[in-house]
């Protein structure tokens, strides 16, 4: 069983199974480009607690099929339809959530991006402004005019 | 460190921008996909960051699903554009794809003024729109609608830029028929109309919805000049009115189905409106159809159909043809070709028979998709008159079957069955007689465009799918031959064969 070496942006380095690293396209791509590598592959974007997080989901998954293409047809994808395993797996705080999802991002690992993001989209679901501004921490940088202008301008797209 | 008593796994201090504000565009959009629009006009209302990355999803590919709505995103962009040219910086909205789905008939409780969705008031929105955002690229859906009231009566006198995809999902019967700008007097729902006069309604939405072929109903979707960039046209009529079988023929003038040459997809879904005389007006005028698709057209005859499929088959790539059962025109062509006397000579009391089965196999043959149910069909769709005459001459018999090709049992119970080893070797024995002599007498060039044919038909994933309704043309033919043939097809060609209503 091969294993390859990765380098974190905090110079950590992670030993990882090939195949578990191949989840990432990435990571896959490079290793075709360059063949054998004995010197561990540089993730520069990427810390060692997110990397490891990371590794731990492909461990998980490393025996899943390939992602379907996406049609990307428009059609609003269901978000709850997260496995229980993943699910647990997103139960971190916003900073490691959203540092997942830029790793997925940019270690290009399509099906754990998708799950970040619905996992963000099930955190706003259903919220008012006021809420979605807590649960993010997010200031309002809005006059109560300006919120109330932009309802009215988006009333034609609201729930019923 | 500050813990958000809201949301205990967050960390962030209220004082930094939130991950939420900052992330690459193509993961926000990401996120945006899998949320309702409800969810997305909250978002635009938590800060300015996220007003601007949700414009896109709002905005971009927007979807308006009633004419209440409709009069409320035109609001929006009558004021974004009075905003921009005072200055004030309002981002502007930036509409590529727009679906508007609107309901004539649909309850006007949430309208306060009780607008009806007219033609000009349609019309008049779409071309604001098309004002802001001149490449906008609209479908047009009309759900619920009446073949003989508002909107669609007064197309004709309308324009629609923009529109390249109208869907008229049409046959609700109309009470105040004809009535152009007259006050709503419709029911929205069977269900609302007052008991006592639900039977008459019945009965005219089954037996004349005022749904008959007419230049008028044509005209108006394809004149060139009310929807000057249509390209793809969808007529989902409700089943049920016979009202085509009564209608004179149909004439159009020169400039009706102007627009018609640049129509590259048609479905057509038991509208009454369509008959042969309809058919004949339009057939060379539709230069770019690609995909035709014709279900349960009670008007359309097999003499009309065996106009259409060598005309428009070489043409299409996807052909969809759906014959009612029972159809009469069907059960006609049936007993004329049982009856007919080929060395006879052909006339009043030996007519020509009209048979779909050879014009579907020979002009059909460059199809990527067909699908056809008709309520006969038979080895003609497999078989050329060389192939048969081969059968014939080595004595393999397929004329095992009863009753519309039912199974037939000898006196002891046992079924007549064909010799399939014997049908299936000379199947083959005549197609590759006839490829090996392509093969010695063809150039080099021909032996390429069969190769890249091969090719393309793997690539693309060819379908056919046959439905055998009733039965076969001719009684006595049998079912269990046409699977064998099916599968003697041309290699990567996928069959689907299916018998029963």
């Amino acid at each position: 069983m091969s294993e390859i070496k990765l380098l974190s942006s905090d110079q950590a380095t992670i030993t990882v199974e090939k195949s578990v690293a191949e989840r990432s396209i990435l990571i896959k791509n490079m290793l075709e480009d360059v063949g054998e590598v004995t010197e561990a592959i540089p993730i520069p974007n990427v810390n060692e607690n997110v990397l490891k997080k990371v590794i731990e989901w492909c461990e998980h998954h490393k025996g899943d099929p390939p992602a379907q293409a996406d049609d990307d047809s428009d059609s609003r994808k269901k978000s709850s339809d997260i496995d229980e395993w993943d699910q647990k797996f997103m139960q971190v705080d916003q900073e490691m959530l959203f540092e997942i999802i830029l790793a997925a991002n940019y270690l290009d690992i399509k099906p754990l991006l998708d799950v970040g993001c619905k996992t963000v989209a099930n955190m706003i679901k259903g919220k008012s402004p006021e809420e979605i501004r807590k649960t993010f921490n997010i200031q309002n940088d809005f006059t109560p005019e300006e919120e109330e202008q932009i309802r009215r301008e988006n009333e034609w797209a609201e729930d019923r | 460190m500050y813990r958000n008593p809201y949301n205990p796994y967050s960390r962030s201090s209220p004082s930094e921008e939130s991950a939420l504000c900052t992330l690459p565009t193509e993961i926000s959009e990401q996120i945006y996909r899998s949320l309702p629009y409800g969810d997305l006009t909250r978002l635009a209302r938590v800060n300015k960051a996220l007003y601007t990355s949700v414009q896109s999803p709002l905005y971009r590919h927007a979807k308006v699903t009633s004419f209440k709505r409709l009069t409320l995103f035109i609001r929006t962009l009558n004021s974004v554009a009075r905003f921009d040219k005072s200055g004030e910086g309002a981002v502007s909205k930036h509409v590529v794809t727009l679906r508007l789905t609107i309901d004539p008939n649909a309850s006007e409780s949430e309208s306060s003024n009780h607008n009806r969705p007219t033609a000009v008031m349609i019309s008049r929105m779409i071309e604001t729109l098309g004002s802001y955002c001149p490449s906008v690229n609209i479908t047009l859906h009309i759900a619920n609608g009446s073949c003989n009231a508002q909107p669609l009566t007064s197309f004709q006198q309308e324009t629609f830029p923009r529109v390249s995809t109208l869907i008229l999902e049409v046959g609700v019967p109309s009470i105040s028929s004809g009535s152009v700008s007259g006050p709503p007097a419709r029911p929205s729902s069977f269900n609302q109309v007052i008991p006592g006069r639900r039977a008459a309604l019945e009965t005219y939405g089954r037996y004349g919805s005022g749904c008959n072929p007419n230049a008028k109903f044509w005209s108006g979707i394809f004149n060139g000049a009310s929807f000057p960039d249509l390209r793809e046209v969808e007529i989902l009529h409700d089943r049920g009115s016979p009202a085509s079988q009564w209608a004179t023929p149909v004439k159009f003038a020169a400039d009706d189905l102007k627009g018609l040459g640049k129509v590259t997809r048609l479905v057509v879904n038991s509208a009454p409106e369509l008959n042969d005389s309809v058919l004949m007006g339009a057939l060379t005028r539709a230069d770019c159809l690609q995909r035709l698709e014709l279900r349960n057209i009670v008007g359309l005859s097999y003499d009309a159909l065996s106009v259409l499929l060598p005309l428009a088959l070489p043409n299409l790539t996807h052909f969809t043809l759906h014959i009612p059962p029972r159809h009469l025109s069907a059960r006609e062509a049936k007993r004329q070709l049982e009856s007919y006397q080929p060395l006879a000579p052909t006339g009043e009391e030996n007519p020509l028979p009209v048979h779909l089965c050879p014009l579907l196999r020979i002009y059909g043959r460059n199809l990527q998709f067909l699908e056809v149910h008709a309520p006969f069909l038979c080895r003609d769709l497999f078989l050329d008159e060389s192939e048969k005459s081969k059968l014939n001459e080595e004595g393999v018999r397929t004329d095992v079957g009863g009753l519309g090709g039912d199974i037939c049992l000898s006196r002891n119970g046992d079924p007549f069955l064909i010799d399939r080893i014997a049908f299936e070797q000379t199947v083959k024995q005549t197609k590759d007689i006839s490829n090996a002599g392509a093969i010695s007498t063809a150039e080099y060039e021909e032996e390429q465009k069969k190769l890249k044919r091969a090719r393309t038909i793997k690539e693309q994933g060819w379908r056919r799918t046959v439905r055998f309704r009733e039965g076969m043309c001719r009684d006595g033919e049998a079912w269990e031959e046409i699977g064998i043939l099916a599968r003697l097809e041309e290699e990567n060609v996928k069959w689907t064969c299916i018998s029963g209503l």
